[in-house]
Parts: C-alpha cells; structure tokens; sequence
C-alpha cells in the first residue's frame, strides 16, 4: 500500500461509520432481518414464497451495497473541496492520486462490508424451500467486491469531473441505469462492454436454481470489471493531478 | 538545505476567455532559514492564490515556486512544511485527537511520536484536554485553534500560515504571538499573512506587500523599526498601497 494510504482509508471509514445515514441505512437493513425472521418462525408452506423472500432480501442487500458505496465514494472530494480540508491533507508529503486512490478504497471497503455482513443473515434466514446451485452462491459473494470496486471507481471519476449532487446523480444512473440501458439497446451489441456493476449480480441466477457460470465466463466478467475499475479510477486519478484546487 | 522558499515570476490567472482574471503578476521572492516574514495586501491582493500556488494546488501560468528547492507539486518539498489554510471546517465527526492523528500520520509520525505530539500542540493552542471532544462542537475560534495545531503537529522547519489570527478573539490572538514568538526563537522559518497588522509588525523581520497582484514594497527589519518610531506598519501599507498620505 502505498504510504499515506492507511491514515486516509481509516478516516473515511470512520466518517462512513459516524454519518447519520448510515444509520438509517443500517436501521432499514435490520427491519429486513427481522421480516425475514418473523417468516421463519411462523413458517413458509409455499416454496415460491421463500424463493421470492430469497430474491427479495439478497437483491435489496446487493443494491444497498452498491448505494452505500456510491455515496461514500462520490461525496469524498466535493466535500473535502467545499469543507477546504482538502488544502491541509494535501499540504502533506503525499501525491494527489494516492489521496483518489485511498478514498476509492476506503469506499470499495465500506461497500463489500456491508455486503458481507447482512448477505450471510439474509441467506440463513430465508427457508430454502426449493433446491440452489451453491455454486452460484459462490460466485455471487466472489463476484460483488469487484463489482462494488467498479461502482466506487464510477462514483470517484463522476466526483472529480461535478459537484456532489450532480456526481451522485450521475453514478447512480451508471451504477444502477446500464444494466436496464444493456438490456434494451440490443441493435448495439458494443454496449454490453460498457461499464455496469449489476451485471455482476447473480442473485436472480441463484434463486432461479440455474448453475454457476463457466470457469471461462466467470474470469472474463471479473477481468472485464477488474480492467474498467483500473480505467476508471486511474483517469480519476489523472485529472484530480491536473486540477487546480 | 536549500532555500525554503522561492518564488520566481509567478503569475496565476482565473477563468477562461473574456472572464480571465490575473489574480497575481510576476510576484518574486524568497524566505530564508530561519526568517519570520509577513505577508500583507488589501482582501483580493493575491496573497491566499500565492500562497495556494507555493503549496502547489493552483498552477502558474508562468514562473515557478519551490519549498526547499523541490517544485511545489513535489510532495517531496511539502515534508517540512507545516500549512494552515484560510478557513477550513475540519471533519465534525472527528474528535480533536483523531484529526490530528490523520494529520500526523500523513506526516510520517510513529504512535509513539503521536501519543506524544498531541497533547503538546493540543496544549500550544489553548486546546489542552480536548483531545476527545468532537469537532462538531467546536467554535469557529477553537476550529482556528485546531489549524494551528495541526500545522504544528510534526514539528515542521516551516509554517506557512494563511490569515493566520482570522476568527479569533483578542484572547487568542494574544496566544497565537506569544506562540508564534516562541517558534521563532526556536529557529522556525515562518511565512505568514494576515490583516492584523500589528501582529506582523510585532513579529516579523522582514514584511512583503502585495497590492492587486504585484508585490509592492518590501520592508526590512531595520526599515520596520524605523518605520515604527515613525508611525505605525498599518499606516505604511495604506501609504504605499494608495500612494498618499494616511492618517
């Protein structure tokens, strides 16, 4: 890890820790562990009903995943910019891309830990009343750090280019809008290299009892991801160089 | 070492097209080791945007600045420079301590060096004992405060401090002297502006004026207390600014 790092990583997961919307967030995540552990008390007869419970909660867990971390990722700079905190962080003997570097880290971090820690609870609870791929299941929880890694990239690169709010607007339009964009512009095939972090999501693969991807698919889609998430954050990087403060 | 500060025919302008606007105009200077030198002018002079130019966030159109011989966007250059900023709101959902850890961290300081730096400068700055109250609680006086000692916090050789005494009381202001004096005996380089012109008068051995951009007097410590025993800096600077007679 390059030095200077560590301290900025440790100081935008403390403010993502101590911001009030992540209370909320974390408040609305529980209530949805607590309805998925009321219907596994009082006991689901239909299968299709714990499929769709299944569905429901790995899906909202994957979107608010990627919602925190856009808005983690996207609020670093502009706010650093207008709270003028960015001048004494910058006055230290650190490079401007290590300090972009560091809070797309510290997004990606943010994000994948929220995944891990309510994906695992929302899947114990759900009665699994019809038969899984596990395989697939592995792969979904294997395949979303990168794809949370892409979304903090594409909130990071709308941020050093707009203001918050038209940044966050703009991520969540990539993050969330490419997929639906994919699915209905089929005349241009081209558009299904483009960046899109939900076409990492294998929730619907796995509660629809469909088997893991190919070994050769699975590693194309995470180098696919893994290269657009370098492309990305390295122009960030580069511009936040060039730009006067 | 090399010179702490040099400043070679610097100019920055703002906007593009028709809206450009030469915020500072071939400003040339130097600070030596050792120096307290004040840096002053009227509100939109250029001393913030030369200031922001030596610490390498805004880029010249033309010349160069340098911090120990390093160009300005080296980080190399800023390893021993301490830095306050104009205003700056400092992170309300961090505790004083922690800021100050992030601080010094990024300045290379160990723990150890931390958990004993930080109840110093805390002390320096009339913060002593507020190590863990949030920063959201702070007034704007004590935010000012709090610069100051994050600028202190790894001992750095200079302090380049930007409308230094701004936001604070009389009280503080008398502090932040009797610091700053201090930090200057220990053989601090210190570069600092401020509209508190008695401060600069009091502290410095050498003032730079800066009027629309273009450095416009240069007083020695020698002229300084000639000029003192003649009448006060503030009158000085409204002489040499407006080119008359000030009362």
């Amino acid at each position: 890890m390059r030095r200077g790092m560590g301290p900025i990583i440790r100081a935008t997961l403390l403010e993502a820790v101590r911001r009030r919307e992540m209370g909320v967030v974390l408040i609305l995540m529980g209530a949805m562990l607590a309805l998925l552990l009321a219907a596994r008390v009082v006991g689901l007869e239909r299968p299709a009903a714990g499929t769709l419970l299944l569905n429901l909660g790995l899906t909202l867990t994957v979107m608010a995943a990627h919602l925190v971390t856009l808005l983690v990722a996207a609020r670093q700079l502009p706010q650093e910019m207008e709270q003028r905190t960015l001048y004494p962080l910058l006055a230290r003997p650190i490079a401007r891309h290590v300090m972009v570097g560091a809070k797309w880290a510290a997004a990606a971090v943010v994000g994948t830990g929220f995944f891990y820690l309510f994906v695992l609870p929302v899947w114990w609870l759900v009665p699994r009343l019809e038969c899984y791929d596990s395989r697939t299941l592995v792969q979904l929880l294997v395949l979303q750090p990168p794809a949370l890694m892409l979304t903090a990239a594409i909130a990071i690169l709308t941020s050093v280019y707009l203001p918050r709010a038209l940044a966050v607007t703009v991520a969540l339009l990539v993050v969330f809008g490419t997929d639906y964009i994919v699915r209905w512009a089929t005349r241009w095939p081209v558009l299904v290299w483009i960046p899109n972090p939900m076409r990492l999501n294998l929730v619907l693969r796995y509660t629809d009892g469909i088997g893991p991807l190919s070994s050769v698919e699975f590693a194309a889609l995470a180098t696919w991801t893994l290269l657009w998430t370098a492309a990305l954050l390295g122009q960030a990087m580069l511009r936040f160089e060039r730009r006067p403060l | 070492m090399s010179i702490p500060i040099q400043v070679e025919g610097l100019t920055v302008s703002y906007g593009r097209g028709a809206k450009r606007v030469r915020a500072v105009q071939e400003v040339s200077f130097t600070v030596a080791e050792g120096e307290c030198v004040g840096f002053i002018g009227a509100n939109g002079a250029g001393k913030s945007t030369t200031i922001k130019a030596l610490m390498g966030f805004i880029f010249p159109e033309q010349g160069e600045t340098r911090l120990y011989g390093a160009p300005s966007g080296d980080p190399e250059g800023r390893r021993h420079v301490g830095y306050l900023p104009e205003v700056a709101l400092y992170y309300p959902f961090m505790r004083a301590g922690e800021l100050l850890t992030l601080y010094g961290s990024l300045s290379g300081l160990t723990r150890a060096d931390l958990r004993r730096r930080i109840p110093i400068v805390l002390e320096q700055v009339g913060l002593g004992g507020r190590e863990r109250e949030l920063l959201r609680t702070f007034s704007k006086g004590m935010q000012q405060r709090l610069g100051i000692a994050q600028a202190l916090i790894a001992e750095p050789k200079l302090l380049i401090l930007d409308e230094v005494s701004a936001g604070l009381d009389p009280l503080g202001r008398h502090d932040l002297r009797a610091l700053l004096q201090e930090l200057r005996k220990a053989g601090r380089t210190i570069f600092f502006s401020s509209h508190e012109l008695s401060e600069v008068e009091s502290l410095c051995n050498r003032v730079i004026m800066i009027d629309q951009g273009r450095l416009c007097h240069e007083v020695t410590q020698a002229e300084l207390q000639a000029v003192g025993r003649k009448q006060s800096l503030e009158s000085f600077f409204i002489s040499t600014v407006r080119g008359g007679a000030a009362t």
